[in-house]
């Protein structure tokens, strides 16, 4: 009988430090039939286990179209995730997934991009932003808002330099508080706004970042002129099992680990909170 | 009320004496492991495996904790050991496939099972359930005494199940009226035939006249009206006053999610060190402030009243009766023996219905 | 697997339990239905029992301190060192002193007292019941055990004085409310507003330090047929304690039910872990006789430990380091001590102190009896083996009296339960005032300064923080002040202030509460660090404070 809750044994390939309690892991499956097999969708997470530590939900950030790899972004905040940062280049931990559901990449294709990220609200996003650059011709305009406390919290920061140079692409980055160094804009994501161009009936919406940065883009958002249903976000709840079983992420009878955790604005507005 | 009122119209049926019936289990103990009601301590009651007849005591209180939730979802389960191996560990879940007869359930408790199943296998199926329900055998004993607390009658869970069960046990005079649900409550028939007699229209006619009896004549709890609870709950037309007075009465002592046999909740942790130990899941409670607190700081209930009035929005929903064709409670009464705080299923209902 | 019924260690109710393991592992506890006081429920506590005692942060073995670090040693290496140590001390200089706690059954007090005043020849020994309860000595000719949960249950009118039950005793408050739905009144007393309020029929806010002022609730008493008076901590550990608590008992006499809120402090009181226990009492009951000298309670004992008069403290089953508040002043004199023997199950902040540290058995690894806050006997019976090398506290001590050549008549600790049976009546203590500070606002403190624990916090919170769940209730250590007085401060949510106390500072983050009054803070507090004693001139909940903001 397979068991739903044995994890699969991936080793740590690579770790970059992204900021000063922020790395991302690079994981293969030990097993190269358990990589081959691996398949996910943008959106979807994995529930990553130190054997002693335990184990937790942490969102992909690779697109599913780059396979033999996979990668996340983890902050250091509780247990799992400080001992998970001890770890080096090697060492194992325990797979399960993918869970959740994916973002609605189908019913964006054809139309404008807006991708809006904040702090450690990326990586989830970045999978997407790859399977968008890997399907480019699906997808028309492609905007990408990023923007942190301070240079310091920007994570991918090589790859966003990359992002910049894109000639397809428009990417614009600020930080909250600058530094002596910082040559780039300085103000709050929704600053951004007013720099570029949107044709908001026809645009997808994809935002994710702190619950407050979230709260205040979707209020613009809506003020543009996007649909409730092209607003497209994830919900942060406390996870524990991930297949909807535990009951810590349930809203309603919606799971945010199955159901979730992408959701759009419209579906996020209509949860019953009380149950 | 006619035959048609049965259920299956091919469910046999079949009649032992009383005096028959240890003999009879002794027989299915020697090939099943079984589980059934004993007595413990001085005056309590729990199901346990039994060794012979003799250990059983058919004239029990429903235990405190779900018989069926005590095996299928247990208060503590090892989910799987871990040891390290070099950079590696060593992993493994112990599945204990075996087959196991519940003898004595109520009706409440199998309906709870019935309900565990839906939960827990579908979607994805829960493993640890999965093991142990796919050879589950279940015996119910009908109920003609229910105790103070109990409402079957007002979730149409009881005295008697209507179907899910392998076998049912009727008394009827001096006599058990048996219902043979499936295949393998056959299969425990056979291991004691010689007790067992065809039984009649007329015997099954009695068992529905002495369960109407228990209905009307033996519950006193006072009728719960679910479906207009439901109702309420779902247009949403509660005060807040209501849930700001029960909320305030509510501990947080997680009994009501405990004893609750269709609460399903748990939590996992690994238990030793970061060399060896176990992976273990407990029963958890929504009515704690850590259950949905994240780690960030932000909890989205934050505030006991909204624990309180979430439990019962979530248990008196409308999605059960579409999606399960049931309600979320069965009626069992164990919350009205443990909460503490005074706030069980059939308070709330009420206080739901009359808005104060 | 086994399974046994006993008795829950944790507050003062004393719930009745089920508790089912295999091997060494605890799979199951469920609370028993039957039982009079459980009763089908148990608390969030109660029901996490399993996770506390077969729990790797347990101390396995003895640990003796080298070089300034605690190291494993033997049960014979350290049980040594201790006697010789104890035999050591001279009549003249005989400062040594003996802690008891709630932890440790009848038997085990009773053993305690006899060791301390026979083996090592000192009456210096006291338990946490002094420190949390010190105003009931005043009165104690009047506490008769005479009311029950049962009785609170018919009772048809209930005050609550100073306590949030809800917290305090589950199962008192269960009993209430029975009673308010029975049609029962409810009136509660207090400073701060709690969430029975809600549902109260009149609910009295007094001044923290005011609650003789509660005339208005006279007259309802007084026409009740069967009215209880509960009375919890915030009276016994409040401003004016002996003052408030004499007022409640003057005014309501033997309707008086005090919230003895762990659960078996009562258990050393009764068997004379206390200096203030009569000598002839001790002569006659316990068959000890005495040193002549004067008992000191344990802030004297802290006092002396200080200035050095006191040299050896042997703490059993106490977390002195957070009970006693005053941080750095405990920490001083516990420092000053030239030796500190911990008797305990985990490495507490006292234990970390210690230059012996003896591992005992918990509740689920041994026999015995515990007293509940009704006065009752309940049995507690051990599931489990003793943790690693840990030995039932009674044991340790019989070992420890044989060591030094003083043996205690008794085979083994479960053969006490028939002797002292029948010892406990608190007659056996007669009525005196223990001196406790009282705190009032004033222009250089203006505030008031409640500390909140989490309701998860009981003996210190030493054993419940060994539970994921419990700990996953708590919450961030803040301050929580009233709107309108953060206004009128211009501080706001999250902001950093400095709270200073006669004893000492804490800073911490604001939290703005609506239902606060203007002149009180309220601390609440978390189980991962105590830093907040040093607030607290002893271990009170209440004091005055004032503040001061930090950029």
């Amino acid at each position: 009988m397979d068991n739903l809750y044995l994890p699969l044994k991936a080793e740590i390939k690579d770790i970059e430090q992204e900021t000063f309690d922020t790395k991302t892991f690079t994981f293969v499956f030990k097993d190269k039939k358990d990589q081959d097999r691996f398949q996910y969708e943008p959106g979807q997470f994995i529930e990553i286990s130190v054997f002693g530590a335990g184990e937790a939900p942490f969102g992909m950030a690779t697109s599913p179209i780059r396979k033999g790899y996979f990668i996340t972004t983890i902050r250091a905040v509780g247990k799992l995730t400080k001992a998970l940062h001890a770890l080096k280049v090697g060492d194992e931990v325990g797979i399960r997934g993918p869970f959740g559901n994916k973002f609605p990449y189908e019913e964006a294709r054809g139309k404008d991009i807006l991708f809006v990220g904040g702090g450690i609200g990326l990586p989830p996003l970045r999978s997407l932003i790859h399977y968008m650059f890997d399907n480019r011709k699906d997808y028309k305009n492609i905007t990408i808002l990023y923007g942190a406390r301070t240079p310091n919290d920007l994570v991918y920061k090589n790859e966003l330099n990359e992002w910049a140079k894109k000639q397809d692409i428009k990417f614009l980055v600020t930080v909250d508080v600058g530094t002596s160094t910082w040559q780039g804009q300085i103000g709050v994501v929704p600053v951004l706004f007013k720099q570029i161009h949107l044709d908001a009936p026809n645009t997808f919406a994809f935002v994710c970042g702190p619950p407050i940065m979230i709260k205040f883009v979707i209020q613009d958002l809506l003020k543009m002129g996007f649909k409730e249903e092209n607003i497209i976000s994830t919900l942060e709840r406390y996870m524990k099992c991930g297949v909807g079983k535990c009951g810590h992420c349930a809203i309603g009878h919606k799971y945010v680990c199955v159901d979730g955790p992408v959701f759009n604005f419209k579906q996020i507005k209509n949860l019953p909170e009380k149950a | 009320m006619d035959g048609g009122e049965i259920g299956e119209a091919s469910m046999k049926i079949k009649l032992i004496k009383e005096a028959n019936v240890s003999e009879w289990l002794n027989g299915i103990i020697k090939k099943y492991k079984v589980m059934a009601p004993t007595k413990i301590g001085k005056n309590d009651f729990a199901f346990k495996a039994v060794k012979s007849a003799g250990d059983v005591s058919l004239e029990f209180l429903n235990p405190i904790i779900s018989p069926v939730k005590d095996y299928l979802f247990p208060e503590k389960e090892v989910m799987l050991t871990y040891r390290k191996n070099g950079n590696s560990w060593d992993v493994e879940s112990n599945l204990v496939d075996q087959e196991m007869v519940l003898f004595g359930l109520r009706s409440c408790d199998l309906a709870a099972m019935l309900f565990m199943d839906k939960f827990f296998l579908e979607g994805f199926k829960d493993t640890y359930y999965e093991v142990k329900r796919k050879n589950l055998i279940t015996v119910v004993m009908s109920c003609r005494e229910p105790m103070e607390t109990c409402f079957c009658v007002c979730a149409d869970c009881g005295p008697s199940s209507k179907e899910g069960f392998d076998l049912q046990l009727t008394e009827l005079d001096g006599q058990y009226l048996v219902e043979i649900g499936s295949a393998k409550g056959e299969e425990l028939v056979k291991l004691g035939s010689s007790f067992f007699s065809d039984a009649s229209e007329r015997n099954l006619a009695e068992k529905e006249r002495i369960m109407e009896e228990t209905k009307y004549n033996k519950f006193k709890m006072p009728t719960t009206y679910f479906s207009k609870a439901v109702r309420h709950v779902t247009t949403d037309d509660i005060s807040e006053n209501v849930w700001n007075k029960l909320g305030s009465r509510c501990m947080s002592c997680g009994s009501c999610s405990y004893v609750c046999p269709t609460c399903t909740c748990f939590t996992v942790y690994d238990e030793g060190d970061l060399t060896e130990g176990k992976r273990v899941r407990t029963w958890d409670s929504c009515m704690y402030g850590g259950f949905t607190r994240e780690v960030s700081g932000h909890n989205p209930r934050a505030v006991q009243k909204e624990r309180v009035q979430r439990r019962y929005y979530h248990k008196l929903s409308y999605y059960y009766l579409t999606k399960m064709g049931c309600h979320g409670c069965v009626g069992c009464g164990r919350c009205v023996i443990s909460c503490l705080g005074g706030i069980d299923m059939s308070m709330v209902s009420k206080a739901a219905r009359r808005n104060e | 697997m086994k399974e046994v019924f006993t008795t829950c260690s944790f507050c003062g109710c004393g719930c009745e339990i089920c508790v089912t393991g295999a091997g060494e592992e605890i799979t199951r506890v469920i609370p028993s239905f039957s039982n009079r006081v459980s009763r089908g429920s148990l608390c969030m506590k109660g029901w996490r029992t399993g996770e506390i005692y077969c729990n790797s942060n347990r101390i396995a073995r003895p640990l003796i301190k080298v070089n300034g670090t605690l190291k494993e040693s033997s049960w014979e290496a350290a049980l040594d060192f201790i006697a010789k140590r104890f035999s050591a001390l001279t009549d003249k200089d005989r400062g040594v002193g003996v802690i008891g706690s709630a932890k440790i059954t009848n038997e085990e007090s009773f053993l305690l007292n006899k060791f301390a005043r026979q083996v090592i020849k000192t009456n210096n020994i006291d338990s946490a019941f002094t420190l949390n309860y010190a105003p009931i000595f005043e009165k104690i000719s009047e506490l008769h055990f005479s009311l029950t949960m049962d009785d609170l249950e018919k009772s048809d009118l209930v005050i609550v004085i100073g306590s949030n039950i809800g917290v305090e005793a589950p199962q008192i408050a269960r009993r209430v409310l029975r009673a308010v739905d029975k049609g029962a009144k409810l009136i509660i007393v207090n400073a701060l507003r709690v969430p029975f309020c809600d549902i109260a029929d009149l609910f009295v806010q007094t001044k923290p330090d005011g609650f003789k002022d509660i005339k208005e609730v006279k007259s309802f008493f007084n026409q009740a047929r069967n009215p209880i008076v509960i009375v919890g901590e915030d009276i016994f550990k409040g401003p004016n304690a002996n003052d408030d608590f004499a007022a409640v008992v003057e005014t309501f006499k033997d309707k008086v039910f005090p919230i003895f809120n762990v659960n078996n402090i009562l258990g050393a009181l009764a068997n004379g872990v206390s200096p203030y226990i009569d000598a002839s009492i001790l002569e006659q009951k316990f068959k000890i006789t005495s040193p002549k000298t004067k008992g000191l309670n344990l802030f004297e004992m802290r006092d002396a430990a200080a200035t050095g008069s006191l040299k050896c403290l042997y703490v059993v089953g106490e977390n002195i380091l957070e009970s006693m508040g005053d941080l750095n002043r405990t920490r001083a004199a516990l420092e000053r001590l030239e030796f500190l023997i911990v008797q305990d199950l985990f490495l507490t902040e006292t234990a970390q102190l210690a230059h012996v540290v003896l591992p005992a058995c918990g509740a689920l690894e041994k026999k015995g009896h515990f007293i509940n806050m009704e006065g009752k006997i309940q049995q507690v019976n051990p599931i489990l083996s003793p943790y690693g090398e840990s030995k039932p506290d009674g044991q340790i001590i019989l070992d420890l009296a044989k060591k030094m050549d003083c043996p205690l008549p008794y085979a083994n600790v479960e053969s006490i339960s028939n002797e002292i049976s029948d010892l406990y009546l608190l007659s056996d203590y007669q009525d005196m005032k223990i001196d406790l500070p009282v705190e009032t606002i004033s222009s250089d403190y203006p505030l008031w300064l409640k500390v909140d624990s989490p309701r998860v916090f009981f003996h210190s919170g030493s054993l419940l923080k060994n539970s994921a769940i419990l700990l996953r209730e708590m919450e961030p250590s803040v301050v929580l002040m009233n709107s309108d007085y953060a206004k009128e401060k211009q501080l706001k949510g999250n902001d950093k202030v400095k709270l200073v106390s006669k004893s000492g500072t804490l800073v911490r983050n604001v939290l703005i509460s609506e239902e606060i009054p203007k002149n009180i803070l309220v601390l609440r507090t978390n189980l991962s660090d105590n830093s907040h004693t040093a607030l607290l001139p002893v271990g009170l909940k209440w004091t005055v404070v004032k503040l001061e903001k930090l950029q």
